[in-house]
């Protein structure tokens, strides 16, 4: 076989050989999950797609490549090259780098309460118990994971009068960008990707606690708070009160509509 | 190994004098052995081998006249030993068929290809390489160096109808040569000495090993931004990629399987069916703003009416199922903006192909016959084309240039998102209504990155501006962005997209005013 393709076009063969590449990159994204850091979770499908659809176009280029060829166009593979070199090697991405600002990141123990979650923040431990994620009517109680984030958020912030009273947990990192807040007062945000890693912004609440001022921006924590209102220009928003706040670790990764 | 210098071109061209002027100043007589593939008009010096056509034209490799040639000059090699090989090409084969005995086993360890050199006069430039087709073409494809020889016309002696842009547009479909007007033989001699380098896999290489250095060493002393820019790059490639296939899948199922009758039978432009059709088929297909765009060209090739193509290109983006969730659900306390988005954006596409129906846009030789070096299908003598491997070959070529594209405006885009989004979305925006909608279209343009987000972007932006001037960004955004006006600009040419980049902001402008003043919101 090896003779065989020895008297194929090189071009072809390189560019077969690029495509498989590119076609296992993705697959890799995908199977390794790590594809979410750069499009939204509901371009799974597509991508793998994709993923086998170049694959097997590499695989047929090779096998149907034409005998030897004399001009080769190499800037042809630039653009085939250009996504696996940065995949291979990747620049910096958002979520690890958001640092956290002033090194004297506040380690006062602010414990009130037990707080623990897992890695990616989907299941969340509140004084040892297990709590169920969501909006319970019965419990009145509210739980920001990282799945339900975002259409938390939504919901809330489309019938905020419902939520009035209701006890809420979520974990986000300070933020105080938008120059509407007043004193003490700050945001408790997440990075969320809408479709793509170009439209990534921070989408969280806004919260308001006694001696909120020390707070450090971006710092990472888990709040405590209840539901109240507050009128916004003329339109009801969702606003809490804090009762208890923690340190918490950094959770890596976006949240997803 | 002994290096080929092949010479082709037309008859009459001036092969044989060239060859025999170059021979005359390479000072190697005795060791050049010339062989010619067409008997021409002019005596070759050193001529030890010729081969009539009959010997030559072989489709399939394995007939025995395609392993004679090889032979016969392998044996003479063996005898004599040449420092050097001159071929003269004959204008009438295709370039293919002397690789395949160049690069016969018997002759490919001995010898080595070193130059190309396509000899042409204007006369033959302009009038006989469109019609030749692709054995000409193939020739030139392959050539090193153009050669334009300057004859005069056979029924004008002053030679002076020849049109300069023509006989440009012709040769620059192949780029990578480098083309002289009537050198002298010590010129031609000069070029032919200096080594040809791979400039261009040597850059590649250079950019490559630079790009890895700092990316692994460098890592945390480039400014993040920078980092943000290849990020964005590469999740808006990553993103595109899937529907930058199915666009490309499309294209080649029009190209290569659309019936022409039936096209006739119903894009035929006058009926409503027509219209509907080219509206209604966004809805079956996910694709991105710009993988329209090939659909679109091969439309054009295939013959259907401008209008309806552009009904198509202008409707789909917006007819996309993904975006039309994408809008439900970034409007949850709206329902009707989805419909708006839908109803107003196929009434733009309406009015914009309406235009071009009854003023169509002339679209010049140059676009039309574009003998742009990536579309070429480079026939080889055997590679056996069967439909599936036309499939294949058609497919990946046309990928490969939108996705070459596709990667320059991510780039551009991914530029503007990290530094001039910040900029321009925190100022306060204070303006009169009027100028609302006007800096909302210009917004669509720049930031607009696919149908889909822009939903998001546009949910965002409700806030701070009125809803008319939004679903104008919401409508144009699909239609007419850089990444688009760029693809388009490539595949069609500056001028049809400046009209409908014009065309479509005038409509959509004058659309959301009228919906402004009516509407109850």
């Amino acid at each position: 076989m090896l003779i065989e393709l020895k008297s194929k076009d090189l071009l072809c063969l390189v560019k077969g050989a690029l495509y498989s590449t590119l076609g296992i990159c993705i697959l890799y994204l995908i199977v390794t999950n790590q594809y979410k850091l750069y499009v939204s979770p509901r371009y799974e499908l597509f991508l793998l797609l994709a993923g086998i659809a170049t694959l097997c176009m590499g695989i047929l280029t090779i096998a149907w490549a034409p005998p030897k060829q004399y001009k080769h166009i190499w800037k042809s593979i630039i653009p085939i090259l250009l996504p696996i070199v940065l995949l291979v090697v990747p620049p910096i991405l958002v979520p690890n780098t958001i640092q956290v600002q002033g090194v004297g990141a506040v380690t006062e123990d602010r414990n009130d309460f037990n707080f623990s979650q897992d890695d990616i923040s989907e299941v969340i431990t509140i004084n040892n118990a297990a709590k169920e994620p969501g909006i319970s009517k019965s419990k009145k109680e509210i739980v920001l994971n990282s799945d339900n984030y975002y259409q938390t958020i939504i919901t809330m912030g489309s019938h905020p009068e419902e939520y009035i009273g209701y006890k809420l947990y979520m974990t986000g990192y300070v933020n105080r960008d938008d120059n509407t807040l007043k004193a003490n007062e700050f945001t408790v945000s997440r990075m969320a990707m809408s479709c793509c890693i170009a439209d990534v912004a921070p989408i969280g609440m806004t919260m308001h606690k006694d001696n909120g001022d020390t707070i450090s921006n971006d710092e990472w924590v888990t709040i405590e708070g209840s539901v109240s209102t507050r009128n916004f220009h003329g339109r009801q928003q969702p606003y809490i009160e804090v009762q208890k706040i923690k340190n918490a670790e950094p959770v890596l990764g976006y949240v997803y509509p | 190994m002994i290096p080929i210098y092949v010479v082709c071109g037309f008859l009459g061209a001036g092969k044989s004098t060239l060859i025999n002027e170059q021979l005359r100043l390479r000072q190697k007589m005795a060791s050049t052995a010339v062989f010619a593939f067409e008997e021409g008009t002019t005596a070759l010096q050193n001529l030890i081998m010729s081969f009539s056509i009959n010997e030559i034209d072989c489709t399939n490799i394995d007939e025995v006249n395609c392993i004679t040639i090889p032979e016969r000059i392998a044996n003479y090699i063996e005898q004599h030993h040449p420092k050097e090989i001159w071929i003269e090409w004959n204008g009438t084969l295709p370039f293919p068929q002397l690789e395949s005995i160049l690069y016969n086993p018997l002759l490919s360890e001995n010898c080595r290809i070193e130059r190309v050199i396509f000899v042409a006069t204007d006369y033959h430039l302009n009038t006989l390489l469109p019609g030749m087709g692709d054995i000409l073409r193939s020739q030139l494809y392959s050539a090193d160096v153009v050669v334009r020889n300057q004859q005069p016309f056979p029924n004008n002696p002053n030679n002076a109808s020849n049109n300069p842009n023509d006989v440009e547009h012709n040769i620059s479909y192949n780029t990578d040569s480098c083309h002289f007007q009537t050198p002298t033989a010590k010129e031609l001699h000069h070029i032919l000495s200096k080594p040809r380098l791979p400039w261009t896999v040597y850059s590649i290489i250079a950019v490559l090993t630079a790009y890895i250095l700092l990316a692994t060493i460098c890592r945390h002393d480039i400014p993040y931004e920078y980092h943000q820019v290849l990020a964005v790059t590469l999740g808006l490639i990553l993103e595109g990629i899937p529907f930058l296939l199915l666009g490309t899948i499309v294209t080649t199922a029009i190209r290569l399987f659309m019936p022409e009758r039936w096209i006739l039978h119903h894009l035929q432009g006058n009926s409503c069916k027509s219209y509907a059709l080219a509206m209604g088929s966004g809805l079956a297909l996910p694709v991105c703003d710009c993988a329209t765009i090939p659909m679109f060209k091969a439309l054009l090739d295939k013959g259907v009416p401008q209008h309806i193509a552009l009904l198509f290109m202008l409707t789909s983006p917006i007819m996309n199922p993904i975006a039309i969730l994408a809008t439900y659900y970034a409007f949850p306390n709206d329902e009707s903006i989805v419909l708006w988005r839908i109803v107003l954006g196929l009434l733009v596409s309406l009015i914009v192909s309406l235009t071009f129906k009854f003023r169509p846009f002339t679209f010049t030789k140059n676009h039309n016959n574009s003998v742009n070096e990536n579309n070429y299908i480079y026939n080889s003598v055997a590679l056996v084309s069967t439909k599936k491997r036309l499939v294949l070959f058609h497919t990946e070529r046309e990928f490969l240039q939108l996705l070459s594209y596709f990667s320059i405006a991510a780039f551009v885009i991914a530029m503007f998102q990290v530094w001039l989004k910040p900029l321009i979305l925190t100022q306060n925006w204070a303006l009169p209504i009027w100028a609302d909608n006007i800096l909302l279209l210009g917004f669509a343009f720049i930031f607009s990155l696919c149908s889909t987000s822009d939903a998001i972007i546009g949910r965002s932006l409700t806030n701070l501006f009125p809803l008319s001037s939004v679903l104008g960004f919401l409508i144009l955004g699909p239609m007419m962005d850089i990444k688009n006006a760029y693809i388009l600009n490539q595949y069609i040419g500056p001028a049809f997209t400046r009209r409908l980049a014009f065309t479509i902001s005038i409509v959509t402008l004058i659309t959301i005013i009228v919906f402004q003043i009516f509407s109850p919101y």
